[in-house]
């Protein structure tokens, strides 16, 4: 896979978002959804790295936030620039500018990320067209290139189609075309696979390393799916309600979960392999919107192994089980 | 929901107190002259003078306003140019306003309903093309030449009269009324509809309940125009029981003018918006799924498709709310119908300003009411709404 | 689309399993009579077909429509080899025979020049393929418009009313006496007692006063039409602004113009028509246009233009935007204003209606005094009734009647046509 120079692209510390809920009749928020609290990630240059939880968890808040959709309420995203690392919240218009010329993001739903009313040139060119990178005839050249690499053939009979008449499979690859256009180093992909049919999936994940091999791009890969982290990712964290609860090396992460919500997940997920027996472990009620939690374990109303000392001590800090692999429990 | 409403309530008290503060100054701004003005036309300067200061006209613009705030405040109406309190003015012009515009408005909205129920299950049929059409003709004819028709065809030409002009504006009267037998009693028109309208939404309420008993009980459904009808008796035996029977008859024989054009020109709309609600959800899965479990087609179009139909029509009822009532302004103003609409033109033309801006007030009232009515129906009918109130409230 | 195609191709390819090649074709060829780019009935009609060119061209023509169509492709490639092996046995003659199979050029007709594939545009390449773009949307868009009868008729309502108001100068100059057609103090000296009822010397006869029914419709015509479409453009520009606003800056700005829009709905535009009136007696119809247009298009257009806007703009294609690095002006330049325009032609056609009943009602109570008004006409017709004690000439007052439902009618069945256009889930075929 992806070379590994240990240099450190993304740098999230203490990341915390909160969205108000509840209102009194002057518009006060009396209450907060944490939809992401206490988030740290290091992120190296050309690895890929998988955040992996069920929906509700944070992973796309975390996404928008890395991206800058939105922005965080505390906590720093450090990326490294060539001037030394840069708190992405801190920047604004012409910075902002070539920020988005790093980092680029895949949506999730290929029907709804495109402009209906736009060809897929207009939809691919948009990021070149918004930095004023190229002429009109080096800009489709560019895109008509790029849209073979992604393996729309011949590209000139895609150009000037309309994205209600690609399919879905077709329509995620001009997407990905459309997030590496201006060479992006890193590449947020918020489950760019989910909504597509089994079939096609296999070729688009493929097409995703192929072009991170060819592009030198980073990917934060936001997913759902454990299989799918674990043939794109170098490295997969584990998301409960805003915080990552384990992660590790994708092997060493799947073959020793140390967290008991990593282990229910993973027990969850077919094996392949009827004489395979494993003890299951079963995890009781779904996730909750955390509105305003408890300062206890986050997992806390659902472990298996919760006790007392759970329930009257903070969120367990994060400890290196083995290394690169840290595990938040007190019982890991 | 008591939360969102109380909010809602603050936010249309700021919205009436804004659109009253507003026409208050644009009238008298833009508006030549003044009460004194139209009214004195014989008189010199002095006498001119010394009627504005008693009429408070020489006070300044601000000071008028705040006057006038002062008193809305205290729910006192005040007087109206002429000397007449406003309040028994109201007395006078509201009820017969009120008649047809509510009756006239849950009529049109009913018959609308149902045909843009029925024509849009039929669409490519020929009877549905032409109904259609001509909700489409009514909707944009222009309402005196359509008052104008209905009094032509009901009465062969006749009682129809001019009433804005030039000149003057008529005093609202009800002309049309047998003197004979309103000699004998001592009520007003004004109070024997009060009474009538009383009838109609007593009987309403109670047969509506009558019929959720019943339908509860055996698990049939009463046919609406068998409701609708036995809602009329009811009404009519209710006159009869009070003893103002002849004089709701006679009521009755002018007032269904303004009536009916207010209905036909209003229908139409309810019935485009229904039409346009029922084609979205005609082809969605729940209908099809009703379809094939086998429910018959009538069963699947009333309790299937028009239910959910109906949630768009309501929402999109809160933004045409405001051009019915101008709709109702209108025709009373050229039928000569004695309500609110034609006293609020008479006043305009006097610039009887303590009646106009009282009018308009009762007309903010009406319709911010209506919209906050309509509001928790809709959340009432639909779980979504309610959910998304709490949301919008709650994010 | 249409309910007999997908039933025929069922029938074809049955008959084709059952050996009844002939009336499959029959079934296929009128299927592609009806629709040209059926590609299943191409595809289909490749088997059908017995002749091998003919079968080939059947198939290019699948690939000419879907030029992705892999099954398509793999049988152009075997009927290729077929193709080439029947020319070898014809000719007798074994030089194409190389072993590798022919390089099948299956998208040389779709990219119609070689020098696409090197992706060299030259300008006018370009400007064809926009021109070609804009065409197919506007056929697109026209095929969903005319579905339609309704809109179609409106269409021509507004066109015929168009033509009217050219008519009225032309018929000045030439043909109409000024002196009898004109349409405040024209008087017929040849005809008495007035007013005469349709003939052939003044078509739809003369009002109480003498004067050419025809004429003063007319000529009042060009008024209606000013007033109209002021209106449509002050409502359009207005209530695209305000809504835009409201979906780009959302929080207070939204709850601001929000509720600005609930006071503006409750200003009554014929009564604010009125005040304006009075004060303004020779007001144009230009300015009381726009004054309508001010109105309707703070209030319900805003309101409903909002709802869209903040649709859109919660689409992922906005963030998508964004994350190209696109500011505010591109993403509401590029991408709010474009989807929020179909919508804005709507809310201009209802505007015409509602202007023009205004208006036609204001000079109606004779309180502005408008040159000559389809109003005007209507209460002059009621007025001189009632002094001359006739009762109402219907000749002098139904036509004007009939010009207002008409010329108001034929803006609304096009806005009803725009509608299906506008709204996505038929755009979508």
């Amino acid at each position: 896979m992806a070379q590994k120079n240990g240099k450190t692209l993304v740098n999230i510390n203490k990341l915390s978002k909160l969205f108000p809920v509840g209102q009194g009749i002057f518009g006060k928020a009396d209450s907060f959804v944490h939809a992401v609290s206490d988030f740290n990630l290091q992120i190296k240059v050309g690895e890929s790295v998988g955040l992996v939880g069920e929906s509700g968890c944070g992973k796309t808040t975390t996404g928008k936030l890395i991206t800058r959709l939105l922005d965080p309420t505390t906590g720093n995203i450090l990326m490294d620039t060539e001037e030394g690392p840069v708190d992405i919240a801190l920047l604004k218009g012409k910075e902002m500018k070539t920020f988005r010329r790093r980092v680029q993001m895949i949506f999730q739903d290929p029907y709804e990320s495109m402009n209906p009313r736009m060809t897929i040139f207009d939809t691919v060119a948009e990021p070149l067209n918004v930095q004023g990178i190229g002429s009109m005839s080096d800009r489709e050249t560019m895109v008509a290139d790029l849209l073979e690499t992604v393996d729309l053939v011949p590209a000139s009979s895609f150009l000037f189609r309309y994205p209600h008449e690609l399919s879905g499979g077709q329509r995620q690859r001009v997407a990905i075309a459309r997030a590496l256009i201006i060479k992006p180093d890193f590449v947020v992909a918020d489950e760019p696979t989910s909504m597509l049919d089994v079939s096609v999936r296999t070729g688009v994940m493929n097409l995703m390393q192929d072009l991170a091999d060819q592009f030198d791009v980073t990917y934060l890969y936001i997913t759902h799916d454990l299989a799918v982290a674990r043939y794109m990712c170098d490295r997969i964290g584990v998301m409960y309600l805003g915080k990552i609860v384990e992660i590790g090396e994708t092997e060493d992460l799947l073959h020793n979960p140390k967290h008991p919500y990593t282990q229910a997940l993973l027990s969850a997920v077919p094996v392949p392999d009827p004489t395979y027996t494993r003890n299951p472990i079963k995890i009781s009620g779904g996730i909750t919107k955390p509105v305003d939690p408890p300062p206890q374990c986050r997992f806390y109303n659902r472990c298996p192994l919760a006790d007392e000392y759970c329930k009257t001590h903070d969120h367990p800090p994060r400890k290196e089980i083995t290394p690169n692999h840290y595990v938040a429990c007190y019982h890991a | 929901m008591t939360r969102y409403l109380i909010r809602q309530f603050t936010i249309s008290l700021i919205k009436l107190f804004v659109f009253l503060t507003f026409m208050f100054f644009f009238i008298q701004i833009v508006m030549p002259g003044d009460f004194v003005d139209q009214f004195a036309m014989g008189c010199d300067a002095a006498c001119r003078e010394e009627m504005r200061v008693q009429l408070g006209l020489d006070l300044p613009l601000w000071n008028r306003y705040f006057h006038w705030l002062g008193q809305v405040v205290r729910l006192d109406f005040g007087e109206s140019m002429f000397g007449e309190p406003i309040l028994d003015i109201f007395k006078r012009v509201i009820p017969p306003t009120l008649l047809v515009f509510v009756i006239g408005t849950v009529l049109a909205f009913m018959i609308g309903l149902w045909l843009g129920k029925v024509t849009s299950w039929r669409e490519r049929g020929i009877g549905s093309r032409l109904i259609t059409l001509g909700g489409l003709v009514l909707f944009t004819s222009f309402p005196p030449w359509l008052t104008y028709l209905v009094t032509y065809l009901v009465t062969k030409g006749g009682v129809f009269q001019v009433v804005g002009g030039r000149g003057g504006l008529r005093g609202p009267n009800f002309t049309g009324l047998d003197r004979l037998l309103w000699q004998k009693v001592e009520l007003s028109p004004s109070e024997v509809i009060i009474t009538m309208m009383i009838c109609v939404v007593i009987s309403a309420l109670f047969l509506f309940l009558l019929k959720f008993i019943y339908e509860r009980l055996t698990k049939s459904k009463v046919p609406t125009l068998m409701f609708v009808f036995l809602i009329g008796l009811w009404a009519v035996s209710g006159w009869q029981m009070w003893g103002i029977d002849d004089l709701a008859f006679d009521i009755m024989t002018i007032a269904y003018i303004p009536m009916v054009t207010y209905i036909l020109l209003a229908f139409g709309e309810f019935m485009l918006i229904m039409q346009a609600s029922m084609r979205d959800v005609k082809n969605s899965e729940y209908v099809q799924i009703a379809r094939a479990k086998g429910l018959p087609e009538s069963t699947v179009r009333d309790q299937h498709a028009a239910r959910n139909a109906l949630l768009p029509v309501l929402s999109r009822l809160v933004i045409s709310l405001p051009y019915l009532i101008t709709g109702v302004v209108i025709i009373e103003s050229s039928v000569g119908w004695p309500g609110l609409g034609t006293n609020l033109w008479n006043a305009l033309y006097w610039q009887n300003m303590p009646v106009v801006m009282n009018t308009l007030l009762i007309v903010g009232i009406i319709s911010l009411g209506a919209r906050l009515i309509i509001d928790v129906i809709a959340a009432y009918l639909d779980p979504r709404i309610r959910y998304q109130d709490f949301q919008t409230n709650h994010t | 689309m249409d309910p007999i195609p997908s039933n025929h191709l069922e029938k074809a390819y049955n008959y084709y399993r059952n050996g009844q090649l002939s009336r499959a074709s029959q079934l296929l060829v009128e299927l592609i009579k009806h629709d040209p780019g059926h590609e299943e009935a191409w595809y289909l009609l490749s088997y059908v077909l017995k002749d091998l060119d003919r079968q080939i061209y059947a198939v290019q023509r699948v690939l000419r429509i879907n030029p992705l169509n892999q099954k398509a492709s793999i049988r152009l490639r075997k009927l290729s080899v077929l193709r080439e092996e029947e020319d070898a046995g014809e000719t007798l003659s074994s030089e194409t025979a190389e072993g590798s199979p022919p390089q099948v050029t299956r998208y040389t007709e779709w990219t119609r020049d070689q020098q696409i594939t090197d992706h060299g545009f030259s300008h006018t390449q370009r400007l064809k393929f926009r021109a070609h773009n804009f065409w197919r949307r506007f056929k697109m868009n026209w095929n969903i418009f005319a579905q339609s009868r309704l809109a179609i008729l409106g269409l021509i309502l507004v066109f015929i009313f168009g033509l009217l108001t050219i008519a009225y100068p032309i018929l000045r100059n030439t043909v109409w006496a000024s002196s009898v057609y004109d349409p405040i103090t024209g008087f017929d000296m040849k005809v008495f007692p007035h007013p005469v009822p349709p003939g052939s010397r003044h078509l739809l006869g003369t009002d109480t006063l003498g004067r050419d029914v025809l004429s003063r419709l007319l000529a009042a015509t060009p008024h209606t039409f000013v007033i109209g479409l002021t209106a449509a453009v002050a409502t359009a520009i207005v209530g695209t602004l305000l809504s835009m606003a409201a979906a780009y800056f959302q929080g207070n700005v939204d709850t601001a113009i929000t509720n600005l829009a609930d006071v503006f709905i409750m200003l009554p535009a014929p009564v604010m028509m009125v005040i304006i009136g009075t004060r303004f007696r020779e007001i144009s119809p230009f300015v009381l246009g726009l004054f309508y247009g001010v109105l309707t298009g703070a209030g319900g257009t805003t309101l409903v233009m909002r709802a869209q806007a903040i649709q859109i703009v919660s689409k992922p294609f906005m963030e998508a935007a964004q994350i190209a690095g696109g500011g505010g002006r591109h993403i509401i330049f590029k991408h709010l204003l474009p989807s929020l325009l179909p919508l804005a032609a709507l809310q201009m056609m209802v505007a015409v209606t509602g202007a023009v009943v205004a208006d036609g009602f204001i000079s109606f109570f004779g309180i502005t005094r408008t040159i000559s008004n389809w109003g005007t006409i209507i209460y002059d017709a009621f007025i001189y009734a009632g002094i001359s004690g006739t009762g109402v000439p219907w000749y002098s007052l139904v036509p004007a009647a009939m010009c207002f439902s008409l010329f108001a009618l034929g803006f609304y069945l096009i806005s009803r046509g725009l509608h299906r256009v506008a709204s996505p889930e038929l755009r979508r075929r």
